[in-house]
């Protein structure tokens, strides 16, 4: 098995696209100029993943997407065997991974330059961006270099 | 017949399908629910004209179809549920509220689908996406590779795994009572397949944690009941109707995805469970047998530590060592559940704790059972309850 998760870049063609409509295709729109940025509400400053039309702990609807550092480490993951998606399998079982933020929301991706068996809960991650065909992109994660592993 | 002055809903009729997957059903997805439908209306003493309420199911068959195809002249009530595999249970919330309000007399439940020779539940996001659950998957965990319920679910059981130390064992140990349950049971699609602890940890991946012998059958199957009130059933003779003592549902926070839950294992169950029990006036203690919604070895374990039968992070203890089998401190899924009977949407679980609170489950019977619990999961940890017990 190689060190990548089984949906490396040369499979990135055959990948589900991402969304272009909707707040989903905000979020991944920023993707394709290289940042992650998440909703906050400009009132209460909560964060929401995913995003909301009105803060449910204020009803402001002052909410716009905000840069995150890119930081943060994996939390749980699968690793699919099943060809629910048969040109995801394609290339061997693959890993999803939800990373928590520094910021403290979640969101699930998956994890480049690491097998899946050596994902650990707590591994420190770093964004990328990897671009998708006939889509945005996508942000993927990295293990952070030099980060202390848990 | 009433309960302090008050007349309370009971379940006094269920009906099945055969359950199978090769050759499939024969029928249509609609005609699996029509036929589950009549049989429970058949059971309950009564005539499909009579039958004036319905909630209908969350696929498969529309209030008008169940009107035109059943022949009811008289609805005066009808509703839909849409909480996946926990809208079965939380339906008969809705239809008690219906029958004690005096809205209709008789309310049937039928749900199903032909979940093996009909389309099957590989990809859900790549359905239209009319639920919450898929337009979440199709939004923001399609394009990662996270497509189908068994993934998302995955990533709440290996947390659990890292949080709590839980192990395959205890995964098996539920894949194994409700193997060794439907081995008792003539309508189990896997009686006559028993199965080991080592079969199960031997059984391939299908998305890690989740071996093969962790995930529910796919199979072609409908289940129904009907819902009156204790006074009606005494009036019309019904031999031994099963009240509801108390129906929750719930949501957890946000509702709509998975990952982002600041108390990761809370679900809907969490919420309803404890509303359930001082509806009923009873605890988790004095249930004598529970039937939890099983799409995967994991979901049972959860919401056995959510709906309070043992504190978080002891599920995995608490399944072990035969305790959920026959016999031990808390039989579950008597019936085989969705992983060993048939994936009937969790209503073949309503029907199975009907069939033991009316001392009719045969060799699977709970000696004596006086209550029962049934649960119900869906979509994003969406969960239902209720606390069911004889007259």
């Amino acid at each position: 098995m190689s060190t990548d998760t089984g949906t490396g870049s040369g499979a990135a063609a055959d990948r589900p696209r991402p969304p272009t409509e909707g707040l989903a295709g905000e979020f991944f729109a920023w993707h394709a100029r290289g940042q992650l940025r998440l909703q906050r509400c400009g009132q209460c400053r909560r964060w929401s993943h995913p995003p909301v039309l009105t803060c449910p702990a204020c009803d402001s609807t002052d909410l716009s997407w905000q840069p995150v550092s890119g930081r943060g480490e994996v939390f749980t993951w699968t690793v699919t065997h099943h060809p629910f998606h048969p040109r995801l399998t394609a290339a061997g079982p693959y890993a999803c991974v939800v990373v928590t933020t520094e910021e403290g929301p979640r969101v699930l991706s998956t994890v480049r330059g690491v097998s899946p068996e050596q994902l650990t809960a707590g591994l420190p991650v770093q964004v990328d961006f990897e671009p998708v065909a006939d889509g945005p992109a996508l942000a993927v994660f990295r293990p952070r270099p030099g980060a202390e592993r848990p | 017949m009433t309960v302090d002055g008050q007349d309370v809903a009971c379940i006094i009729g269920v009906g099945e399908t055969d359950y199978c997957r090769k050759p499939g059903s024969g029928l249509s997805d609609l005609g699996v629910v029509l036929q589950a439908a009549r049989r429970a209306i058949a059971d309950a003493g009564t005539d499909p004209r009579e039958v004036d309420g319905a909630i209908a199911p969350y696929i498969n068959a529309s209030m008008e179809e169940l009107q035109d195809n059943l022949g009811m002249r008289r609805v005066s009530y009808s509703g839909q549920v849409n909480m996946g595999g926990a809208s079965p249970v939380a339906s008969l919330q809705h239809a008690s509220l219906a029958v004690t309000s005096g809205a209709a007399r008789f309310v049937v439940l039928p749900v199903g689908w032909n979940g093996y020779s009909g389309l099957r539940p590989r990809d859900a996001a790549s359905q239209v996406a009319i639920t919450t659950f898929r337009k979440t998957v199709r939004d923001y965990y399609r394009p990662y590779g996270t497509v189908a319920p068994p993934q998302v679910y995955a990533l709440m059981a290996r947390r659990h795994m890292i949080e709590f130390g839980t192990a395959a064992e205890s995964f098996g140990a539920v894949a194994v009572a409700c193997r060794k349950h439907a081995q008792l049971n003539p309508r189990a699609v896997m009686r006559g397949r028993p199965m080991t602890l080592q079969d199960h940890l031997d059984s391939p991946w299908v998305t890690e944690p989740y071996r093969r012998f962790d995930c529910c059958l796919e199979t072609d199957s409908a289940a129904a009941v009907v819902v009156s009130t204790l006074a009606t059933a005494r009036r019309l003779g019904v031999s031994s109707p099963v009240v509801i003592a108390a129906v929750a549902e719930g949501r957890a926070e946000p509702a709509s995805d998975v990952v982002n839950r600041e108390d990761f294992f809370r679900i809907g169950l969490t919420d309803a469970a404890p509303r359930a029990y001082q509806a009923a006036g009873i605890g988790p203690e004095d249930a004598d047998f529970a039937q939890v919604y099983d799409c995967f070895t994991f979901e049972v374990i959860q919401q056995l530590e959510e709906a309070g039968f043992c504190p978080r992070g002891e599920g995995g203890r608490f399944v072990r060592d035969g305790a959920i089998e026959l016999g031990g401190r808390l039989p579950v899924n008597t019936h085989g559940g969705l992983l060993s009977q048939a994936h009937a949407l969790g209503m073949n679980h309503v029907v199975e704790a009907v069939r033991q609170l009316r001392w009719s489950a045969g060799a699977a019977q709970v000696d004596g059972a006086q209550v029962g619990i049934v649960t119900g999961w869906g979509d994003m940890g969406d969960g239902s309850i209720a606390v069911l017990r004889r007259p």
